[in-house]
């Protein structure tokens, strides 16, 4: 159970130190934003907080001495440089390393940064010498001390009411319940009542359960989201409210009595109310003097009902806006989807075959049900790529400078979504091409210069639509691709002839081939025994493709062309013989009828559509099919790589909602099939992949000529 | 028998992970012949919020079955600050101040 509640807060931690890197980053930019400096404080101090809740000490620790320096950084006693940059930057990768693995032992490193960060803190007091040489530790003890006496005349106070009434099981979670409540203390004036009406004799009493709730009565300057903040690990499974009861910004009288002899704990809230419900309203009042009729009154009444209501209704909204769910639960969910689209494919299949108008119509609705329920559920495991995006910054960054050059980088479409699998695969391929980009696409400052560019080389990395796809595009303002380069490159590996004809566009393709490097020296950037082939491997993977087009001395644009979706696609099913197999709807074109007789000349398989010559493939020979052969075939086009081609098969049965099933171990050597499906009536069906067949037959062509 | 005080002695660390002896031996006493029991807790150190509810509800206890429970020895400043942090040293009307009272006395030799 515990540990349930230990994962649940390294996800947020995760999540809050990809905040983190973001904030930082953002700071370098923009030195002097407030918001910033006090969003990286937000983050280290809720970092801290709740590692120290859920027993990660070191995290704890460390985390507090980063986050002294934010808070001298939020004093203005100092200025970002970008030492502290590096050092936060450095110690968010620990931080992250500390909670990938607890068992990590980085006392030595946490230590020598630790002392990076106070000699950075004594170079600028040294720098600026109003400022007396003291340890981190006592400017922040002297601070606080002033912060208190300052604090009532500045800033604007507020008084809070907090009730906590956490469930029986907060210690199961992990959560020490006095670790908040210091939390709250230090935050301004705290004031306490325990309840503890619901602890039982100990005879019935459950030793390993909570009992006791709270109300606090809190005035300080932080904002109501900030005492939120403290309870974030808990809110889940905790009733908290949070009411301004008192703020110094508003022109009110004094506390009312009543609030402050509940605060004392002289009474009662409930106490209080039963008392008041007694009393006179004030409507009855006005009513009984005759200032206001009864009717009047019963208006004015409605109205603040309302007006309740709909605050009540707000509240309520900005509490279920969304809810962390488990992404194995959506993967489970999504298999569900798929099994119901087979089942409702065979429920669609036998009622055209009963020829029963009430069960088509069921078949209908059901087939309107189960396509909705897909975008749904698809929908749910949609992600906006940006937060891939954002971890590229900091590789810009790092390895710019570490290169000497200027980068910088340019995200845009970052909220386009995508299949989260999709993302999560992504990560690897454009590293590398960011990578190649930063290494060989922009020039050094210098060369930029001579060239007439500016001295700040740009990478743009930018995602959208485009139908059933994403392109995702990495582009540099660099030197583009060498042509003489590239070919001299190809026919040294034996991917050229020396004299062969080739297309400009066929050329730069062949950087994706394998074994190929332009770069002749490789470096630790982007020489890792990877080349552009891997790229390709991975995004064709993920049913993608990629392109290159490029400017030479300009500018070069990798393109990936990416599914939505790997779990369910539109296909067109086709029947060879008795065989089924399925094409990706998304690269067909067109289909269309094939006479066997039209044909001119049957050992070169090309046929002529509208006048155009159209190379196609026999599926049937393709995968060895021998059966009777219909005396007219269908002819589907399809288009990859702005490539068409045809391919032959007996029978096209329609479009069909394909459910992506692996095809296990077994088979992963076998080339040109992508995956399976199974039918409505149990029979399979094997999902082409029409891009590799295509490269096959090519290159079996290559051979034979 | 019966008129001498059964002395409780807790020490070290009393959290969570030994709130269930801690419940057995409390009850252990509360259920034992003598009428009179001491909590000595001079020599406590941390304390987490799963032993003040257990203290409460061994009060509970000791005032339905009609014996005294209360402190002896000193009070150590970590259990005065738990206490008062925790909100446990107010007492709403009705509740009985026992312990938790005594725990925000003065902290001195009781």
């Amino acid at each position: 159970m515990i540990d349930q509640f230990k994962e649940a807060f390294r996800e947020e931690a995760f999540e809050l130190l990809t905040e983190l890197e973001d904030a930082l980053l953002a700071l370098e930019e923009n030195p002097e934003n407030p918001e910033t400096i006090s969003s990286v404080f937000r983050i280290m101090h809720t970092i801290k907080g709740s590692s120290a809740m859920f027993g990660f000490d070191e995290i704890s620790l460390f985390t507090h001495e980063v986050e002294n320096v934010v808070d001298l950084l939020r004093a203005g006693e100092l200025a970002v440089t970008k030492e502290l940059i590096d050092y936060t930057l450095l110690a968010r990768d620990y931080i992250r390393d500390m909670l990938e693995d607890p068992t990590i032992k980085l006392s030595e490193e946490t230590s020598k940064l630790i002392e990076q960060f106070r000699n950075e803190v004594r170079k600028q007091r040294h720098l600026f010498p109003e400022n007396e040489t003291k340890e981190i530790q006592e400017t922040r003890v002297e601070k606080s001390k002033t912060e208190e006496t300052d604090s009532l005349s500045s800033e604007e106070l507020n008084t809070f009411r907090i009730t906590f009434c956490p469930e029986n099981n907060l210690f199961l979670t992990g959560t020490n319940p006095f670790l908040l409540l210091m939390e709250l203390k230090e935050m301004g004036d705290y004031s306490v009542i325990a309840n503890k009406e619901e602890i039982p004799p100990l005879s019935k009493i459950n030793p390993d359960f909570n009992y006791t709730s709270w109300e606090i009565i809190l005035t300080t300057e932080k904002s109501e989201e900030e005492i939120r903040d403290v309870f974030i690990f808990v809110e889940s499974s905790s009733e908290i409210r949070i009411d301004k009861v008192y703020s110094s910004s508003l022109d009110e009288e004094g506390k009312k009595i009543g609030e402050i002899l509940i605060d004392r704990g002289v009474v009662r809230s409930e106490e209080f109310d039963r008392v008041l419900t007694g009393q006179k309203k004030v409507g009855q009042v006005l009513v009984e003097q005759k200032m206001v009729s009864q009717q009047q009154l019963d208006s004015a009444l409605e109205e603040q009902r309302q007006i309740n209501k709909a605050l009540e209704k707000r509240r309520n909204l900005s509490v279920s806006g969304s809810v962390r769910v488990d992404s194995a639960k959506l993967d489970e969910l999504v298999d569900l989807v798929g099994e119901m689209v087979t089942v409702q494919a065979h429920l669609t299949e036998l009622a055209s075959h009963k020829q029963d108008a009430s069960i088509i119509s069921i078949a209908e609705q059901m087939e309107r049900l189960t396509t909705e329920l897909r975008e749904n559920s698809m929908s749910m495991r949609m992600l906006p790529i940006g937060t891939t995006f954002s971890k590229f910054k900091r590789l810009v960054r790092d390895l710019s400078t570490e290169l000497g050059k200027n980068i910088s980088l340019v995200t845009e479409g970052g909220e386009t979504e995508l299949d989260k699998t999709v993302i999560e695969k992504l990560g690897d391929p454009l590293v590398h091409l960011i990578r190649n980009s930063i290494d060989h696409g922009i020039e050094p400052p210098e060369v930029r210069q001579e060239a007439g560019k500016p001295e700040e080389g740009t990478i743009t990395l930018s995602a959208r639509h485009s139908g059933a796809n994403v392109l995702i595009t990495v582009s540099d303002d660099g030197a583009g691709l060498n042509k003489s380069k590239i070919r001299r490159k190809a026919i040294d590996r034996g991917l050229l002839l020396p004299d062969e004809e080739i297309s400009e566009q066929d050329l730069y393709q062949l950087i994706f081939a394998p074994g190929f490097s332009t770069s002749s020296s490789v470096t630790k950037v982007s020489g890792r025994g990877v080349g552009m082939d891997v790229v390709r491997r991975d995004i064709e993977n993920l049913g993608g493709m990629v392109s290159v087009s490029t400017k030479e001395g300009k500018s070069t644009t990798i393109e990936l062309k990416l599914p939505l979706t790997l779990a369910i696609i539109e296909g067109l099913l086709v029947k060879i013989v008795d065989e089924f197999y399925v094409f990706p709807l998304s690269v067909v074109e067109e289909c269309v009828e094939h006479v066997q007789s039209q044909q001119e000349n049957s050992q070169q398989n090309i046929a002529s559509i509208r006048g155009e010559i159209l190379p196609y493939v026999r599926l049937r020979e393709f995968f060895e099919i021998t059966g009777e052969q219909p005396e007219i075939e269908q002819l589907i086009v399809v288009n990859t790589h702005d490539t068409r081609i045809g391919f032959i098969v007996d029978e096209v049965i329609g479009d069909y909602q394909t459910v992506i099933k692996t095809l296990g171990t077994v088979y992963k050597d076998v080339e040109g099939l992508s995956g399976g499906t199974i039918l409505g009536d149990g029979s399979i069906a094997l999902i082409l992949d029409v891009l590799k067949i295509t490269q096959l037959v090519e290159l079996e062509e290559k051979l034979l000529t | 028998m019966g008129d001498e005080a059964l002395i409780i002695n807790f020490e070290g660390n009393q959290t969570i992970d030994k709130s269930g002896t801690n419940r057995d031996l409390l009850l252990k006493a509360l259920k034992g012949k003598k009428k009179q029991i001491l909590l000595d807790l001079s020599n406590v150190e941390k304390v987490d919020l799963s032993f003040l509810q257990l203290i409460h509800a061994a009060e509970l206890e000791a005032s339905s079955s009609r014996k005294s429970f209360s402190l002896t020895g000193t009070i150590p400043t970590s259990l005065r600050d738990a206490v008062a942090l925790s909100g446990y040293d107010r007492f709403p009307e009705g509740e009985i101040k026992g312990i938790f009272a005594q725990i925000k006395g003065k902290g001195e030799d009781l």
